[in-house]
């Protein structure tokens, strides 16, 4: 099994790379042997942000990839730090994400075949 | 693990991909990643660092000014293949 980790880190507000990161991750799917993972980081982690909605401003939603993460079982993880560095008040549990500071998760790089930044 | 720099110092997913870098991961700087060379010489130091000759020649900086070993497209793909992980 290869593991793939895709860290996102622009906002998705006024960027497409979140929808994107998870749309890659769920293709990954279509590959019996990978087992994609997603990480947000810096701006991308006020996508977990309860109010985060870029629907709201005429633009792509970004809450659709929720019901892929649950079908899927997708694991997400999003850095302590940059939730702070945001100020994300409050989490929407759809993501079902994992919060995880960042030498923690810098340590756990080696497990993955793959670190993909988008 | 093979880790590739394609953007500057002002871009945060880079500074972060050096913070995470080991030891013995092979850091290659690539397109805008050159200035890293540059600015922050100082953030790549004791690391495994290379710089793809034609991105750093391209930006007008002459060879003997790199302080990091400069590498071909070839030397570049030696360095992918002896390199299985990957954060790029």
């Amino acid at each position: 099994m290869k593991k793939i980790l895709f860290v996102i880190y622009q906002a998705p507000g006024g960027t497409i790379w979140p929808n994107e990161g998870f749309r890659t991750a769920f293709g990954m799917y279509a590959e019996e042997d990978l087992e994609p993972e997603v990480l947000l980081i810096d701006q991308a982690a006020i996508t977990v942000a309860q109010g985060t909605e870029p629907k709201d401003l005429g633009l792509l939603s970004i809450k659709m990839v929720q019901r892929y993460i649950q079908k899927y079982d997708t694991k997400v993880y999003v850095e302590k730090e940059s939730l702070e560095k945001f100020q994300v008040p409050d989490m929407d549990e759809g993501y079902v994400a994992e919060v995880i500071d960042r030498a923690s998760i810098q340590a756990k790089l080696a497990e993955y075949d793959n670190v993909i930044f988008m | 693990m093979f880790i590739l720099l394609k953007y500057g110092p002002e871009n945060p997913a880079e500074a972060w991909k050096l913070q995470a870098a080991k030891g013995d991961d092979q850091i290659v700087l690539i397109q805008n990643g050159v200035f890293w060379a540059v600015s922050e010489k100082a953030a790549l130091e004791g690391k495994n660092v290379a710089v793809v000759k034609a991105d750093w020649l391209a930006r007008g900086y002459a060879e003997e000014a790199c302080p990091f070993p400069l590498v071909d497209y070839t030397q570049f793909v030696e360095l992918l293949e002896a390199n299985p992980k990957t954060m790029s």
